[in-house]
């Protein structure tokens, strides 16, 4: 159940994977494997989900999403979420998915910023 | 004169004609209606106020010569679930006969005749001014709401919202809209939501408030708001409004220099 949409790119030891366009459930969950697979083969220390093509967030993907940042966490890493879209951070706020304690960053740049500042540099409201 | 309106039958002589004499001093337009569809009559303040004579409608059927053709379709509809037993009341725009568009409020209800016969009274108020001043308040509440809520960089990578006025559903949702998309934009990590021009916080306002923060850290940027006055922390606190997870401060500058620093700590 190999998915040809997804590519987990390694720079350094952080991980990085771009959601594709309009990911079904299916390429969702296969999202998650092959990330958690690279966690172990990379002992990679964090994680960049770029999700700046994703215009449409339901609760299937919320929830994979924050799961995947909590199996990340206990694998040693920590998660960044980047590039949401307006429109579809309101939606999710409409429908109350707030991908939990997952942080956030605008862009990938930053998001690496994020992981090698680990205090209360990120995006994440409740960190503190 | 009451030859020409009086086209309906029954009732004595002075009952005959002290009816018409209620319907043709009316300054509301009345018209009486054949279930058939056809005009029996109508009063002078519809002959005013549509310019049409008497003479040019009585006994017409559908379409109504003083209706937009996009309504001729509505209005035959409404006829028609009349005649299965139901008053209306509706909003619709008449032309007149000099082309001139008027709104008439229009209650339509069947009556029945001295001698059984079944008839649709139709009464109409001119409700053009009403609209008139509905369309101002609506335009000018527009405004209002796009006046009210600027967004200016005062910094590299830091945005000022300043919140003027009450926050209610829509324009709190107006508001959150603008603020994505001005830190989607802008790329900025930090925006402070000034409330110092917000008069009063409850709860609705508090979660909306929150909704706004919550989307805009999704976004991967912190919202800091500033200018909570005393009278605003009394409230919240006596509310029992959990703000634990916002950044808050009681000033824009102090909202500055933690922004400031927060941008210098990580050079770009």
């Amino acid at each position: 159940m190999t998915s040809e949409k997804i590519a987990v790119v390694r720079v350094k030891d952080t991980l990085m994977v771009t959601v594709p366009a309009e990911p079904d459930d299916a390429t969702i969950s296969d999202l998650q494997e092959q990330i958690l697979t690279a966690m172990q083969r990379y002992d990679a220390h964090g994680l960049i989900i770029d999700i700046s093509t994703v215009d449409t967030l339901d609760s299937y993907f919320a929830r994979t999403i924050t799961e995947t940042g909590q199996m990340v966490s206990l694998m040693g890493g920590e998660t960044i979420i980047v590039g949401m879209r307006p429109s579809v951070a309101i939606t999710a706020v409409q429908l109350g998915l707030t991908l939990g304690h997952v942080r956030t960053a605008l862009d990938v740049g930053r998001a690496f910023d994020v992981l090698h500042a680990p205090d209360e540099h990120s995006g994440d409201a409740w960190s503190d | 004169m009451s030859e020409r309106h009086n086209d309906l039958e029954g009732g004595t002589n002075d009952e005959v004609t002290f009816a018409a004499s209620l319907l043709i001093n009316s300054p509301h337009p009345v018209l009486v209606v054949h279930p058939d569809g056809a005009v029996r009559y109508v009063n002078p303040a519809f002959e005013k106020v549509t310019g049409f004579q008497a003479s040019e409608v009585l006994g017409i059927t559908f379409p109504r010569p003083w209706y937009d053709e996009e309504y001729a379709e509505t209005t035959r509809k409404t006829f028609e679930q009349m005649l299965k037993g139901a008053s209306t009341r509706s909003e619709v725009p008449v032309r007149t006969k000099r082309g001139e568009r008027r709104w008439m409020d229009v209650a339509v209800t069947p009556i029945t005749s001295a001698n059984g016969e079944q008839y649709i009274l139709i009464n109409w108020t001119d409700i053009t001014e009403r609209k008139r001043i509905e369309d101002t308040v609506r335009r000018q509440a527009d405004e209002i709401l796009e006046l009210s809520t600027p967004v200016m960089k005062i910094w590299d990578g830091v945005l000022l919202a300043p919140l003027v006025g009450t926050l209610d559903s829509s324009r709190a949702e107006q508001l959150t809209e603008r603020i994505l998309g001005a830190i989607s934009e802008a790329q900025a990590e930090t925006l402070l939501l000034d409330i110092t021009g917000v008069p009063a916080v409850d709860t609705r306002t508090a979660q909306h408030l929150i909704d706004t923060v919550t989307a805009a850290r999704l976004l991967g940027a912190t919202v800091v708001l500033t200018g909570v006055r005393p009278a605003i922390a009394q409230t919240l606190v006596q509310l029992g409004i959990d703000l634990a997870g916002m950044r808050t401060n009681s000033s824009v500058a102090a909202g500055l220099n933690y922004a400031i620093e927060r941008a210098e700590r990580k050079p770009r």
